[in-house]
């Protein structure tokens, strides 16, 4: 890593050399005005016998010129790598997180290939996704969140990611910031475009093909453009990659090897975890684990069902059963977990777009953007699995429902040897009647896979045009829709959709068929004997019935597995309705500034959403291996906004102000849900005391409305035992309780009401006696999971300070560093049904607070009534960040023509901490420099065009990350606990009071940091025919590096990249 | 932190020195004319600079107020400064007529 560091500070040394260098050479001798004396002045035309070229200076800069911070990254530095993934190109700027990639999307059911972003790292649904600057048609409905595999590549003109609180413009869920895409508007002639790679391993193969037609018609007062793209990425399985997953051989991470307990802060100064490889888990196998024979040590064997269901001993080399006291080993048969699985799931994409317009006047142009999008997604995940009972065939005691099932002793399909050995350590000494649990990973069953098809339509069209000068307008109607089709395959069916058991259920039930059996669902044993479905041995009732093998790897026939394994469907549906009015222009026939004529904007929007989400009945109800997921139809949520924007030119073109302009927006929203009417606005500024120097700040408040996933997601029913914050047994345990209950209505002692619900219970009590909670205190108390329709906004507020420096003297260059600082309150989080419970009551601030809106009572009994509570998400959360962006380009053209660019973009974060503690809110719980998080990344990239071929360097780098959480093995700051010491140190602090506290585990891991990273891409492209065809090819990961300690990119915000060396080639055609 | 801050400021220190030379440009925008429309349709070549420079300037779709102003900015002075590169009469009376197309 060292070297590493050096290697980086040397080239970077070099690059500032060449940049200096080129800097120290003459600019050449543009300066607008036409000298016919001056040979080859760029400023006068080219003329030739039947055309004229002329040549102006382009000086639109919107991440300079931008009051607020604004990284403008174009689709050519976006695409300059293999990687046909626009948002892991996206993820890779030092501003966004990797919280949804290619490779980490396939963690959640439903999710694989989706590419979504994650600004500041304050979550994807706090950075709103634009297209055109309008609003985008979601990926999962219920939630705003654009899958960016939808957006076209070929035609996109640019990104700007813009940081800070952004609704006053744009609306909700611009809390963290804005990234907009930019398309191309006019496009005149045919490009065509084809690429592909390959990683140097010969897998993760990429294609990609696309062509754009667009012409002018109507003697250049319209034009049409039409797109149409192709792009497949297979799928990376973990089978594929040995040596980084550790797929057969054993998987290599950091393993508990020393046991802290017992050790003051769990530390003795031997780490809990070091790095080991050949890890495997001892307690569930491929072919089935009885379990453990030897009491827990280092030499502890297990009892294994091998390949044709021969039970054995395995001796594994290493097992971390003790000390460790972890259910892992190394060696033996345990099972690796990874015999399934991807890296990353497999994209296809086919993507048609059209883009017209028609300038019937300056005041009138017509326009319409639609496209039709489909993407399908492979993703392969671990398979069905159980561990002791049979899945989901019972509950626990006390949930009403049955014992769960075990296997049976005389399971047909068990071998005598098997048998046996069994009996000969205690187990099914009465096979007639016994029965044994076993743990199996169920590879030969198949991964649960996800095979997702995706379709996405999208349409703006609309009116726009110039009138009275310089005042515009824009009427547009935005209507987008979802539909997608998700195929769960491999998913067991255990019961029917009666709650019978059914598949598998009745699969593993085997027994040796009866004399006589007639049917033909039996299977044959080792020793050739039929074996039929229990259920079948009177009456051959479930002829479809194939009894499964269990014992074994491979064991299962296909007409078990045909028989057990089933593919759950799922159907989703999202549509949006967005409808935008506009109009902007200036005062200047009234009057003007000094720095200019007055500017403002007005507008209004109507925005609807629909959404609809059902997996097919028996999935639904709970009838797999999935567990029961409630279809979900909430209802549509509307809103009307109007918003306004000035902008004030106070002064330009004076000493010390080459300009000074203020600028504000504000935005009224009005829900139709309880979020009701909300406020957003903004106040900037930008003074330029020199035209080299452009100072820049903003103040934004924002929102976040609740989704329709976070009002209305399907509620599950629940049962728990529930303490009652208001039973006299509970409510002087926390000094508001007494005040909060009495304000909820709940009486002190019995009254009538309450007598008489409590007279059939075992707290019968007459009126007056002190109010216990006879339903609480009997049985368990029903509650509901789900969406939450009592939530309100969130809330931001975001401050962002900033300079833009572009010194005359170096032309071509600019340097941005900008400040930010957001913070986001009233933020949603899921607590548990007694947290809320407590919450409510043991606030300080009476019953006003968000946790009671969700508790239900008979306002009579003040007994809970169903459901007693919402257990789902609760405004009460926070978000901190702040940190400092960097962005700086150069480019200088040489008198040669060749050209030089460079540029640096930049991030380091101050702060980023949560407050999801709703007992002691001020706590931060810090997510800086954890996983996903470095203080510092940068991005760097130079290039150096010689005219026929252009050569392109790009170095990212990311700093160190923390193993576990950042409160592990580093100080931080939380509340000193009532013994006044901040930890193992044994300093003092004040009980109760924010301090500084001693690491949670010191030495829990061998390493505390994932260490920095820095990846390097080269790509060379080549100009034939003047421009006409653009070969090209490049590497990515140069040097092959690898993820560190065990990572594979697979788990959420994980940056490191997994791929390793990759090549690509391609070629763009311009006709 | 401190490092930071001072490192910043000496950046800014020296950029901001007085300037040596002119602005150059960064980037350019080349518009091919017929030069028989220039002559016989110098409406059709305006309207070539026209797109042009809206192509180069005006980013389609909904901006925040900043932005849109600093587009039109960059559109009016590209189209004048191509406008008065051509040299033409014509397209220059064009230009400085209303805008209607």
């Amino acid at each position: 890593m060292r070297t590493n560091k050096r290697t980086f500070a040397l080239r970077a040394v070099l690059a500032a050399s060449v940049s200096a260098a080129a800097m120290a050479s003459v600019a050449f001798a543009q300066d607008g005005v036409c000298d016919p004396n001056v040979a080859n002045d760029p400023d006068c035309p080219r003329r030739s016998s039947d055309e004229i070229i002329v040549t102006g200076s382009r000086i639109a800069r919107p991440n300079l010129e931008s009051p607020t911070p604004l990284t403008s990254v174009t689709v050519d530095e976006l695409t300059s790598t293999g990687d046909l993934s626009l948002g892991d190109a996206l993820n890779d700027l030092p501003s966004l997180r990797s919280t949804f990639s290619q490779g980490n999307s396939t963690r959640f059911i439903g999710t694989a290939g989706l590419n979504l972003l994650d600004l500041r790292s304050l979550g994807t649904s706090r950075t709103l996704v634009l297209v055109n600057g309008r609003r985008h048609i979601t990926s999962s409905p219920g939630d705003y969140l654009v899958d960016v595999n939808t957006i076209p590549v070929d035609l996109l003109e640019r990104v700007d990611v813009v940081t800070g609180g952004n609704s006053a413009v744009y609306g909700s869920d611009a809390v963290a910031g804005v990234v907009n895409f930019v398309m191309k508007d006019d496009f005149e002639g045919l490009t065509l475009k084809a690429q592909g790679g390959i990683s140097s391993r010969s897998d993760r193969e990429n294609y990609f093909v696309a062509g754009v037609w667009g012409s002018n018609f109507g003697d250049d007062r319209g034009n049409i453009a039409i797109a149409a793209e192709y792009a497949k990425t297979e799928p990376l399985y973990f089978h594929e990659r040995e040596s980084l997953t550790g797929a057969l051989g054993g998987r290599c991470q950091l393993q508990q090897t020393d046991n802290p307990a017992g050790e003051v802060n769990g530390t003795d100064g031997i780490p809990d975890t070091t790095f080991q490889c050949g890890v495997r888990n001892s307690a569930i196998s491929d072919g089935g684990t009885i379990g453990a024979i030897d009491a827990a040590g280092p030499t502890r064997r297990y009892l294994r069902f091998d390949t044709g269901g021969i039970l054995v001993i395995d001796s594994p080399t290493l097992s971390f059963s003790a000390p460790a006291n972890s259910g892992n080993q190394i060696g033996g048969m345990g099972s690796t977990l990874r015999n399934t699985g991807q890296l990353a799931a497999g994209v296809e994409r086919m993507a048609f777009n059209l883009f017209t317009h028609y300038d019937i006047s300056d005041a009138f142009v017509p326009f319409l953007e639609a496209k039709y999008v489909m993407v399908d997604a492979i993703q392969e995940g671990q398979p069905s699995f159980w561990q002791g009972a049979l899945p989901n065939t019972g509950g626990p005691s006390g949930t009403g429902l049955p014992a769960p099932a075990a296997l049976r002793c005389n399971n047909g399909f068990l071998t005598a040897q098997a048998l046996a050995m069994l009996q000969s350590f205690g187990v099914c000494l009465v096979p007639a009647t016994g029965t044994f649990s076993m743990s199996r990973f169920n590879v030969d069953f198949g991964g649960r896979g996800e095979l997702h098809d995706r379709n996405t339509f999208r349409a703006v069209g609309g009116i726009k045009g110039s009138f009275n000068d310089d005042w515009s307008y824009e009427i547009s109607g935005n209507y987008g829709r979802l539909d997608t089709k998700l195929r769960s395959l491999n998913n067991l069916v255990v019961r029917d959709l009666a709650g019978n058991l059914d598949g598998f259920s009745l699969a593993t039930a085997a027994v040796l068929a009866p004399v006589g059996f007639a049917g033909t669902n039996f299977e044959l044993n080792s020793s050739g004997q039929r074996v039929i479905c229990a259920v079948n041995v009177v009456t051959n009732v479930r002829p479809d019935c194939v009894p499964i093998n269990v014992f074994g790897f491979g064991s299962p026939s296909q007409a078990a597995l045909d028989f057990v394994n089933t593919e759950a469907n799922r159907e989703e549906e999202a549509e949006e309705i967005d409808f935008l009015a506009t109009m902007s222009g200036d005062l200047s026939q009234l009057f003007e500034l000094p720095g200019g004529p007055i500017a403002f904007a007005l507008g209004a929007e109507y925005r609807k959403e629909k959404a609809y989400s059902a997996f097919d009945p028996l999935t639904a109800s709970g009838g797999t291996f999935l567990n029961a997921i409630q279809p979900f139809s909430p209802p549509d949520v509307s809103v009307k906004e109007a918003f306004g924007e000035l902008l004030i030119p106070l002064l330009a073109g004076t000493p010390f102000f080459e300009e000074l302009t203020f600028s504000g927006a504000g935005r009224m929203s009005d829900y139709d849900t309880t979020t009701g009417t909300v406020w957003a606005y903004n106040a900037n500024v930008i003074w330029s005391p020199i035209k080299d120097i452009r100072f820049r700040g903003a103040y934004a408040t924002s929102v976040r409305a609740p989704t329709q996933s976070d009002l209305f997601s399907p509620q599950s029913q629940n049962f728990a035992f529930i303490a009652d914050p208001c039973d006299v047994a509970n409510i002087t345990s926390n000094p508001n309780r007494a005040a909060n209950c009495a304000a909820a209505g709940v009486p002190t002692t019995y009254n009538a009401a309450t007598t008489a619900a409590c007279a059939a219970t075992a707290f019968a009590a007459p009126v007056g006696s002190p109010w216990v909670n006879c339903t609480a205190r009997s049985s368990s108390t029903g509650f509901v999971s789900g969406g939450n329709p009592t939530l309100t906004q969130e809330r931001g507020k975001s401050l962002t300070l900033g300079v833009v420096v572009e010194p005359r003297w170096i032309p071509g260059l600019s340097v941005t560093v900008d400040y930010y600082k957001i913070k986001v309150d009233n933020l949603i989080a899921v607590l548990g049904a007694q947290v809320i419970i407590n919450e409510c009551y043991n606030s300080p601030t009476g019953i006003g607070n968000p946790f009671c809106g969700t508790v239900n009572r008979d306002p009579a009994t003040g007994l809970f009534i169903q459901p007693a509570v919402v257990s789902g998400g609760v405004n009460f959360a926070a978000q901190r960040t702040s940190g400092i962006d960097i962005d700086t380009s150069y480019r200088h053209t040489f008198d040669n023509d060749q050209a030089l660019t460079f540029r640096a973009i930049a991030t380091w974060v101050r702060r980023l901490d949560n407050y999801v503690d709703p007992t002691n809110p001020i706590i931060p719980n810090r997510q800086l420099q954890e996983l996903g998080d470095p203080r510092f990344a940068a991005n760097f990239s130079v290039n150096y065009d010689f005219g026929m071929i252009d050569v392109s360097w790009d170095v990212r780098y990311m700093g160190k990350q923390t193993i576990g959480t950042w409160e592990a093995q580093n100080q931080y700051t939380g509340l000193c606990p009532v013994s006044g010491s901040t930890g193992i140190s044994g300093r003092t602090c004040t009980p109760g009071q924010l301090a500084l506290l001693d690491p949670q585990n010191y030495d829990l891991n061998e390493y505390v940091y994932y260490p920095h990273a820095l990846y390097h891409d080269i790509r060379i492209d080549f100009d034939i025919g003047d421009g006409k065809y653009n070969p090209y090819f490049g590497v990515d990961n140069v040097f092959d590096k690898k993820p560190p300690l065990g990572l594979l990119g697979t788990a959420g915000g994980d940056p490191y990249d997994t791929f390793g060396m990759y090549f690509y080639a391609g070629v763009r055609a311009n006709f | 932190m401190k490092l930071t801050i001072l490192s910043a400021a000496t950046v800014l220190a020296v950029l901001a020195a007085p300037a040596l030379a002119a602005p150059a440009p960064t980037h350019t925008v080349e518009v091919r004319l017929s030069a028989a429309d220039l002559s016989s349709n110098p409406q059709r070549a305006y309207n070539k600079l026209v797109k042009a420079a809206r192509a180069e300037c005006i980013t389609p779709g909904f901006k925040p107020l900043t932005l849109k102003v600093s587009e039109n900015r960059c559109y009016k002075e590209l189209i004048a400064e191509l406008v008065e590169k051509v040299g033409s009469a014509d397209v220059a009376a064009l230009h400085a007529a209303p805008q209607k197309r």
